[in-house]
């Protein structure tokens, strides 16, 4: 490990190529075992590789903030299924926007509510509160919020991660079988993991999925300006 | 674009993996202009994150016709498969914050459970309750006229799989 602190772990290439290999192996993995999830796999093989190496996370950030950019046209590009799943189901538009508001402010409401309920520290509050929508806007709304946006990656992944597992079951259990209720429920609450999820299964509810991810973000972000105001 | 598709799948010639490069690259230019116009926005006092900005942006000129889907539909394809790979280093920064994640943990898991569970079930019961109960026949007949059809018949296999792994990444 001399040689590499040498050249430097804080060279840039170090993360961006370390993460890329990581990637690239959990996609492999995935292939053999479908269930497990390429983001655990490759934060788990980072996480293992630092604490193994004993490499400081401050010269993983060089390379994972140039990683981390690419996050902007990403969001951007959710306006793609946004756009076609909007004209796919043109039919209840304003209910779906509706349904996803109603969704969005309990899952504001519900996430603070629980936190300070269980004394939980005002960081972790704030980091909580956009944890439902897709990760590149959860953890802009938490900047702006002044929470913390590791905090918040780990809270929205994990939320997704639990929505896809047992998402799908609990809605059953609860008697939602319209597949486009069904979708925008998964959509709203476990962002894309979850979509990735219920496209396998039904493309209807797969595109009611898609749509509810994106307007969520939308959606979310504008009803985070009046607690950003309240907390200035 | 669709001729670029079916050319991917039977190994294409390199002017069509150039003309595909070529593709992809205008159309992260695209993505890129919107973010930046968003990043200004919100420099400029507009209160949301700059890339929800340009994000509604761009949703709107794909309505108004303004940006045409065929620019950018194979990056945003790409970027969105390939999500999770941008969000990974964050998540793998948390790291260097795991001892305060471990001391509330018991308020972390309250609150991603019990906020997942309202989430889910308020949304799910609000749209069942607004377009109806059981998936209604002329959505899924008049909207999606393919959607009854195993997609298998509908397109090779690798095409098939490929839209399915695009559409949701994270």
């Amino acid at each position: 490990m001399k040689g590499l602190e040498l050249i430097g772990y804080a060279n840039p290439v170090f993360g961006v190529g370390v993460t890329m290999a990581a990637y690239v192996a959990a996609l492999a993995v995935q292939r053999r075992v479908r269930w497990l999830h390429p983001l655990v796999v490759t934060c788990a093989s980072l996480i293992v590789l630092l604490l193994a190496a004993k490499i400081p996370c401050e010269s993983y950030r060089q390379g994972g903030d140039m990683l981390k950019l690419m996050l902007g046209p990403a969001t951007i590009a959710l306006g793609v299924p946004l756009y076609r799943q909007a004209r796919k189901i043109k039919t209840h538009i304003p209910a779906i926007v509706l349904a996803i508001m109603v969704g969005s402010i309990c899952g504001l409401a519900s996430s603070a509510l629980f936190v300070w309920l269980t004394h939980g520290s005002r960081i972790v509050l704030l980091s909580m509160v956009p944890k439902s929508v897709t990760t590149p806007i959860s953890i802009e709304i938490s900047k702006q919020l002044g929470g913390d946006q590791k905090f918040t990656a780990v809270f929205t992944v994990l939320s997704g991660l639990v929505g896809a597992v047992f998402g799908p079951a609990l809605l059953r259990l609860a008697r939602v079988r319209n597949d486009i209720a069904i979708g925008l429920a998964i959509g709203t609450s476990a962002h894309g993991i979850g979509t990735a999820r219920v496209i396998r299964d039904n493309e209807l509810q797969g595109s009611a999925s898609g749509l509810a991810m994106a307007l969520a973000g939308i959606i979310t972000s504008i009803l985070a300006i009046p607690i950003y105001w309240w907390l200035r | 674009m669709e001729r670029a598709i079916v050319q991917l799948d039977q190994r294409p010639s390199w002017a069509a993996r150039l003309r595909i490069a070529g593709e992809a690259l205008g159309g992260m230019g695209v993505l890129l202009g919107f973010y930046f116009l968003g990043m200004m926005l919100q420099y400029w006092g507009v209160p949301l994150p700059g890339n929800v900005i340009g994000l509604i942006l761009f949703t709107a000129c794909l309505f108004l016709g303004v940006v045409r889907m065929e620019w950018v539909e194979r990056t945003a394809q790409i970027m969105l498969r390939h999500m999770l790979l941008f969000f990974a280093p964050v998540i793998v920064g948390a790291l260097a914050v795991r001892e305060q994640l471990g001391v509330e943990w018991f308020s972390i898991a309250v609150g991603l459970v019990g906020s997942f569970l309202v989430v889910l079930l308020v949304t799910g019961w609000t749209a069942a309750t607004l377009i109806g109960h059981t998936t209604p026949e002329e959505t899924s007949s008049d909207a999606a006229p393919l959607s009854h059809r195993p997609s298998s018949q509908l397109f090779p296999r690798g095409r098939d799989d490929r839209e399915k792994r695009n559409r949701g990444a994270s």
